[in-house]
């Protein structure tokens, strides 16, 4: 190959990389899928509360909603590195956002064994009232709009949690 | 689809980013990277861009700030690579003109 076929190659991929890096016409947010793995550090829950929160407000959930499904994904993610990884820095929470036109879906996966929701405590209970522990799943029914949780097929726990916004939740 | 894995074992923090870099998900990176460097701001941090497909110019400029403040950026392939190199030589550039500053 001369030198002028590299210099006209190299010129060819010099345009398309400028038209690729440079494009403004970007694909729109709706329908996307943003997905955040963390090691099991608590320290890391931070920046998956500032997505979540981030990804909602820009979903166009009002402040208050935002906030709920922040604090809702916070309650999901502590769950998942104390009691799904138990802290073991080698196992991983994965997080995904669903971005749609009314609804924002969110899946928290842990490598842990799972559990029976039968089995835990009632926080209601009087007798559990004083726990200051327990009621991260009972938050998280309260502030979303649906809550489930499976067993992942390649291992490990997932909760499934999907919040409405509050203009589609009228139509529905 | 933009896909950020942290991984913080180690000295050095790093970020994974994958898929599309564009508009309104750059700021998702930023909040993230923010967040992170909220805890551990000494620690220089390592951001593999090696797996990305697309990325717009606030991409871009996002990637030339975390540069700015001292990460490292890992690339593969000949477009993130070529843009990788441009950020480089771009700040580079700029670090030259702060210390030949009279």
């Amino acid at each position: 190959m001369d030198l002028q076929t590299i210099a006209a190659a190299d010129n060819k991929l010099n345009v398309f990389r400028r038209a690729v890096v440079l494009s403004d016409d970007a694909p729109a947010p709706m329908k996307e899928t943003v997905e955040l793995s963390i090691d099991s550090k608590l320290e890391l829950v931070g920046p998956v509360e500032a997505l979540a929160k981030s990804v909602s407000a820009k979903l166009g959930f009002e402040e208050e909603d935002a906030g709920w499904i922040e604090l809702a994904v916070r309650e999901a993610v502590v769950n998942a590195i104390k009691h799904g990884n138990h802290y073991l820095a080698d196992k991983r929470v994965d997080v995904q956002f669903l971005v749609g036109q009314d609804a924002i879906t969110i899946h928290v996966r842990d490598c842990g064994e799972g559990f029976d929701l039968t089995h835990l405590p009632d926080p209601l209970d009087p007798e559990n009232l004083l726990n200051p522990t327990g009621r991260g799943i009972l938050w998280m029914r309260t502030f979303m709009d649906e809550v489930e949780y499976s067993a992942h097929p390649e291992g490990g726990c997932v909760v499934r949690m999907r919040k409405y916004k509050r203009s589609s939740k009228k139509q529905i | 689809m933009l896909k950020i894995a942290i991984h913080n074992e180690g000295q050095t923090p790093s970020f994974v980013v994958e898929g599309k870099l564009v508009g309104p998900w750059v700021k998702e990176l930023e909040k993230c990277w923010e967040s992170v460097l909220a805890t551990e701001p000494s620690l220089a941090m390592v951001v593999n861009v090696a797996e990305l497909t697309f990325i717009d110019s606030e991409g871009r400029e996002l990637l030339t700030r975390m540069r700015r403040q001292g990460a490292r950026l890992v690339s593969a392939g000949c477009l993130m690579n070529a843009i990788v190199a441009e950020i480089e030589a771009e700040v580079k550039k700029e670090e030259q003109s702060w210390t030949y500053r009279p």
